[in-house]
């Protein structure tokens, strides 16, 4: 390859200005625009087009599925390495490559059929000064007629999951983690001024762009259908998140907290709803009325108990009419049309036997949900997702315990984590690798602490056997020095006393003296008696 | 347990309705609403601990409960609707041809208070209004006052009590609400000079209801709440009051007051009392 600044056309692709060396943005860590719901949308723009035009890097088995559709297709990509890579693959076939800023490329021949999967992020030289989103689009707009089909990706980068995301790879040391998920500077503020600009409408796409499992038209996407459907590959999911932004995602609506936008148009009528469920199937409808159950008994548990169990028995009278058809949901996975529960696809996967078992595993699915996005209070406090899951079955007659709710619970994550699933809520990752030095750094601290901790309660004790002996023996003495005082104030008394008055004390400890020796002699107390009035009568003549 | 979840015999329903014996309900984990008002579903001063459950008769008393900060609220309808679910075929509301008269609850006193009001003016209202005969059921204390009881009994009405709703569990009795439902569906109208409990018991078993007369009041109003009540009770309900009322309305409005669409089953019943064993 040689060094060309000038619009040229190699052997295997033209070159124009912008074209870019030692850069790939398909081998690079950003994803491209894949899977099975973007590529359903490329294949209704691509189909019966006399040009097609790719701009910008998509996934080589999305181009697969694509260039063949139309009479001829032209892809324009900023670097020679993805140049090559893709004029190689499709080499012998109506595919042109263009390597260069889209913005220096002027078609040959009319464009009736745009696919811009991976946003305008990747279309412009990064040798020039950036370009927004909007003097991209207004470029790309006079190179389409205006009749032409079209459909392109936005990227929401005020998504709570995108916001998520930006947080968690700050603390990654992975180059790719650092890399500025968009390009330009001023994206469209929604999908109706994205739609605005090229005069289409279109689907909101969760949990991202690169990946969607979900593309939902906005009057049929609400935050209970992304997050049952649109689940990254990777963590964290949108049910994880979920708990934490909940409220925010119920405030600022689902279609401004999707993961980016997907503008279409003129394109055959698609399905309001296209996803891929969680078993790996694909599932679309029109029905853009479709509520979700949980939704629902989220609304209902805070204020309306008849509604809760409204709800509950129609879920029961669901699932025993019919339990094969529920026995591979999880909660998040039911809608209501109509008053009517009813599964939002099919699945062949089986997480429970019984009709009961079924309805339980659901049941607590749905208490695990209340319990996150906020329960308040349906019924009394001091009862966690078991016992609530409990409530939730007595109100339609069905006595379960605790236990019985552990018990089903274990077998149902067992059965989960056997076909992929995950559950509704899950829990929090333990730290997988953890630092075998680091560890080991806290162990010596904690040792160590643990010793200083035994040295002070050694301390402790010693110093309270010193006080405790000390104080003994001032006891000790006080009780001496309190006899010997009260020895000395005897004496005085004694030795300040009259001769009748020592008589007279003497005589009067002689009853006592008695009663000790001959309390039980008889005619001992007649004695005493006549004692007491001898003593009586020596005080009377005392005190004369 | 809450003393007053025994009052009227409530808890004692509640325990039948749940398959377990009448005569001995377990405690109850909670306080139970012993009776309809325009409050948190409890009266003014009456304010179960933190984190105590409260049971209520409906929705509208939930709110009034959030809205001042008050948890762990759960609806399950007035024991009423549990007792007119026990009866439904063992003692089941007769035929409309079948009632005849009127039973009247003048506005009651408490154990604590006592009420102001012109009786005499009360018993002409009702014999001007009333055509056919007349049953008085009194409170139990104003049942006990002979100077009121023997006005009504002057006036030539059957003056009956439903009995005494007792305290600290002492002197319930523990059918009074089997004698009021006895009472009132043998009757063809439901009259009170209140919008009170025992008018949307009657509109619930079918009968005809109206509140008229001198409302009276509490002589010793302890509570801004309690005055106003009867005022209130007026702007929100006023398909009760009135000589004659509309039946359609008083049954909808009855329906949502006395919790008939928030019954709970048995099962949970059991496990919102603490009644089931939760290991």
């Amino acid at each position: 390859m040689t060094d060309i600044d000038t619009p040229s056309k190699t052997a295997a692709y033209s070159v124009v200005s912008g074209d870019m060396y030692d850069w790939s943005d398909m081998a690079g860590a950003r994803p491209l625009p894949r899977g099975p719901v973007l590529t359903r949308f490329a294949v209704a723009t691509a189909t019966s087009a006399s040009h097609l035009l790719v701009v910008g890097p998509h996934d080589l088995d999305l181009l697969d599925a694509v260039v063949d559709r139309a009479t001829t297709t032209t892809v324009v990509l900023r670097t020679h390495p993805d140049a090559e890579l893709v004029s190689e693959r499709y080499a012998g076939r109506s595919v042109d490559v263009v390597c260069g800023d889209l913005r220096a490329w002027t078609p040959d021949r009319p464009v009736d059929a745009v696919l811009a999967l991976g946003g305008f992020g990747r279309v412009a030289t990064i040798d020039a000064t950036p370009a927004d989103w909007h003097a991209i689009s207004a470029h790309l707009t006079g190179l389409a007629t205006r009749d032409s089909r079209l459909a392109l990706v936005v990227p929401n980068p005020g998504s709570p999951l995108a916001q998520l995301r930006t947080v968690t790879s700050e603390a990654s040391d992975e180059d790719a983690d650092w890399s500025f998920p968009v390009h330009d500077r001023a994206n469209p503020r929604s999908l109706a001024d994205a739609g605005a600009r090229f005069g289409g409408l279109g689907y909101t796409l969760w949990p991202d762009i690169g990946a969607p499992t979900l593309a939902a038209a906005p009057e049929a996407c609400s935050t209970a259908l992304a997050i049952a459907h649109g689940r990254p590959a990777d963590t964290p999911t949108l049910r994880e998140v979920q708990p934490a932004l909940g409220h925010a995602l119920d405030t600022v609506g689902a279609s401004a907290a999707a993961g980016g936008w997907l503008v279409t148009r003129g394109l055959q009528p698609i399905a309001s709803v296209v996803g891929v469920d969680r078993t790996g199937e694909e599932t679309s409808w029109t029905a853009a009325d479709r509520s979700w159950l949980i939704e629902a008994l989220r609304d209902s548990a805070g204020r309306d108990a008849s509604g809760l169990r409204r709800h509950v028995h129609q879920l029961r009278d669901a699932v025993v009419g019919a339990p094969e058809r529920w026995c591979g949901l999880q909660v998040d996975e039911i809608g209501i049309d109509a008053g009517q529960v009813v599964p939002v696809h099919e699945s062949a996967v089986k997480l429970g036997e019984s009709a009961d078992e079924i309805l339980l595993g659901l049941l607590d699915e749905l208490a695990a949900y209340l319990c996150v996005t906020g329960w308040r209070h349906p019924w009394p406090a001091g009862r966690g997702r078991d016992e609530l899951t409990v409530l939730l079955a007595a109100t339609v007659d069905m006595a379960v315990t605790p236990t019985d709710v552990r018990h089903m619970r274990r077998q149902r994550e067992s059965a989960l984590a056997a076909t992929g699933m995950t559950p509704v809520v899950a829990g929090r990752q333990e730290p997988q690798d953890a630092d075998p030095s680091e560890l080991r750094k806290l162990m010596d601290e904690n040792e160590a602490l643990r010793g200083q901790v035994t040295w002070f309660k050694n301390q402790m004790r010693q110093r309270q056997t010193m006080t405790h002996e000390v104080r003994t023996a001032a006891r000790r003495d006080v009780a001496a020095l309190n006899t010997r005082v009260k020895e000395l104030e005897e004496q005085l008394d004694a030795l300040r006393a009259t001769p009748v008055n020592r008589v007279a004390t003497r005589a009067s400890a002689v009853p006592a003296r008695a009663r000790t020796r001959l309390g039980r002699v008889p005619g001992a107390r007649r004695t005493a008696r006549l004692l007491r009035k001898v003593r009586r009568a020596i005080r009377r003549v005392a005190r004369r | 347990m809450d003393t007053s979840n025994h009052w009227y015999g409530h808890a004692h329903i509640l325990s039948e309705y749940c398959g377990l014996p009448f005569e001995e309900p377990r405690p109850i984990w909670g306080v139970l609403q012993h009776g309809w008002n325009l409050l948190h579903g409890f009266g003014p001063g009456h304010e179960p601990p933190y984190g105590f459950p409260k049971f209520v008769w409906s929705h509208a008393n939930l709110r009034r409960g959030q809205a001042v900060g008050w948890r762990d609220y759960a609806v399950i309808g007035a024991p009423w609707n549990y007792l007119l679910d026990l009866k439904k075929d063992v003692e089941p509301v007769p035929p409309a041809a079948e009632r005849e008269g009127t039973i009247f609850y003048p506005f009651h006193t408490w154990d604590h208070g006592q009420v102001s009001g012109d009786h005499d003016r009360l018993i002409a209202e009702i014999k001007d209004t009333e055509d056919g005969p007349v049953t008085v059921c009194l409170y139990w204390i104003e049942y006990d006052m002979p100077e009121i009881r023997s006005r009504y009994e002057d006036a030539g009405f059957r003056v009956i009590c439903h009995g005494k709703r007792g305290t600290l569990r002492q002197g319930t009795d523990i059918r009074f609400l089997h004698k009021q439902y006895a009472e009132q569906i043998r009757h063809r109208r439901v009259a009170s000079n209140r919008l009170t409990t025992a008018i949307f018991y009657g509109a619930s078993v079918g009968a005809e209801v109206a509140v008229y007369g001198d409302p009276m009041t509490f002589a010793d109003v302890r509570d801004a709440s309690v005055r106003d009540g009867n005022e209130q009770a007026k702007r929100l309900f006023p398909e009760f009051h009135g000589v004659e009322t509309d039946a359609e309305e008083v049954r909808a409005t009855t329906v949502r007051e006395l919790g008939l669409d928030a019954m709970a089953s048995p099962a949970e019943l059991r496990a919102l009392f603490g009644w089931e064993i939760t290991a």
